[in-house]
């Protein structure tokens, strides 16, 4: 019998706050908008509302579904399984990009002279492991060590202000180049990473122990993630200015070497690695946990004989995808983005919403119509 | 069924990961398989993977018919 897993409302808040921040507060996100990258990212906060109340009524109408469950019920049994190997895929592939970020960072910051392929493989084994001891350990996890996160992403904060690193000029002109770029920025760049890839959490929805509260703590998720991710972008635009941003690999890096307390307190980029390898470990956890899923979908089999083969795919990918980091960056901003987030993120789960919502309301025509005869 | 699972999902995701190099790249796609497979960096990434993946799927499959009786 398949056991059937539970988290609480509270973890499922906290899984989402690492799962957006985890990246996103590190790499450097709506860098078209330039000085105006902050208002994108309000706005594209605002967005990211809406797309997980889309993901939320897709449960809510499938009577508490998770997405491959979803699939089947909109599109019928083969396209149904059709879409749940090519979701499979999609999120094999994202935690793939996701460990390799994360390598890329450790390699930058703290190890430029171990190979890639043994950061990234030691990193699959533990997410593989947690992953392997199930969702409600990786809540428990992100749980733990979440305050610890949250502590340091302010703590940077307060002593790049107290390092006099802060420059508020670097925000004007506001809105100088008009609206344009901070548009370009939310679509698709921003509405997709980090806020599309909540179509996760349309396979951890379904987990959630207490029902009632899931829709009101999913968009204050989404609305304290976008305020930090908007903090963060702040921020790196505050000490290092946008031209230098936008050169960034890692603009919140820089900026935390700009920190220098009194000749003393230096070199706190140890923190920022910190951050990002929680955000990092839940995000690619999630993913392989999504991934597993659908192979368990499509198989009928347990997911957790699957968990060590496929994040050995995960680590290999992670390792295949790009060349060097110029070029992952590339093919994450120009193509994954357009050709693959829009229509894995939005477009499928949105036509599925349609599908089921005609669907219902014939059902309901149809009740009606026979409780009048 | 494990065995071909993995080995399934990993032929697939190398396939789509040449796609997306072809088309960035603007070469043909065989040549961005080959590169991406066999190339000296990338060999033993490969091999590793597949070594790692196909044991533990074994492993598993074993131990699953060991379980129902079937060995």
């Amino acid at each position: 019998m398949k056991e059937r897993e539970n988290i609480t409302i509270w973890q499922f808040l906290i899984l989402m706050l690492n799962f957006e921040i985890g990246s996103a507060v590190v790499v450097g996100i709506g860098t078209e908008a330039k000085q105006d990258a902050w208002i994108a990212c309000l706005a594209a906060t605002g967005l990211g509302m809406l797309l997980i109340s889309l993901y939320y009524k897709l449960s809510q109408l499938s009577d508490r579904k998770h997405l491959y469950g979803i699939f089947g019920l909109a599109f019928g049994k083969w396209a149904g399984l059709a879409l749940s190997f090519l979701y499979t895929v999609y999120f094999i592939y994202i935690a793939a990009r996701v460990t390799r970020d994360f390598s890329e960072l450790i390699n930058t910051a703290i190890l430029p002279y171990t190979p890639m392929e043994v950061i990234i493989f030691t990193l699959t084994f533990l997410v593989a492991y947690m992953v392997y001891k199930g969702i409600e350990v990786t809540g428990r996890t992100a749980e733990v060590f979440s305050p610890t996160v949250f502590i340091f992403i302010f703590a940077i904060i307060m002593m790049l202000w107290a390092s006099k690193g802060i420059h508020f000029n670097s925000f004007r002109p506001v809105l100088g180049d008009g609206p344009m770029p901070v548009l370009r920025a939310v679509f698709p760049g921003l509405l997709t990473f980090p806020f599309g890839e909540l179509v996760t959490f349309s396979m951890v929805l379904p987990l959630v122990s207490d029902v009632k509260q899931i829709k009101k703590y999913s968009l204050i998720g989404v609305g304290i993630s976008g305020m930090l991710v908007t903090l963060a972008v702040a921020v790196q635009i505050a000490a290092l200015g946008s031209e230098t941003r936008g050169r960034a690999s890692f603009p919140l890096l820089g900026t935390a070497k700009n920190i220098s307390i009194g000749e003393f307190v230096e070199r706190v980029d140890a923190l920022i690695v910190f951050v990002m390898m929680l955000g990092i470990i839940v995000k690619s956890g999630i993913f392989l946990f999504c991934a597993l899923q659908g192979i368990e979908h499509l198989t009928s089999r347990p997911y957790r004989q699957f968990v060590f083969p496929v994040s050995m795919i995960v680590g290999m990918s992670a390792v295949l995808v790009s060349y060097n980091y110029a070029e992952h960056l590339q093919e994450g901003v120009e193509f994954v983005t357009r050709y693959v987030h829009v229509p894995l993120q939005i477009g499928i789960p949105g036509l599925a919403l349609l599908v089921l919502w005609i669907k219902q309301r014939k059902e309901g025509g149809g009740r009606a119509a026979a409780s009048k005869t | 069924m494990t065995v071909l699972v993995f080995g399934l999902y990993a032929a697939v995701l190398v396939a789509v990961m040449a796609i997306f190099d072809a088309i960035l790249f603007q070469q043909p796609y065989l040549t961005s398989l080959q590169h991406l497979v066999f190339c000296r960096e990338n060999r033993m990434t490969v091999y590793f993977t597949l070594a790692v993946g196909g044991l533990w799927s074994a492993v598993s499959m074993y131990s699953s018919k060991k379980r129902a009786g079937q060995v």
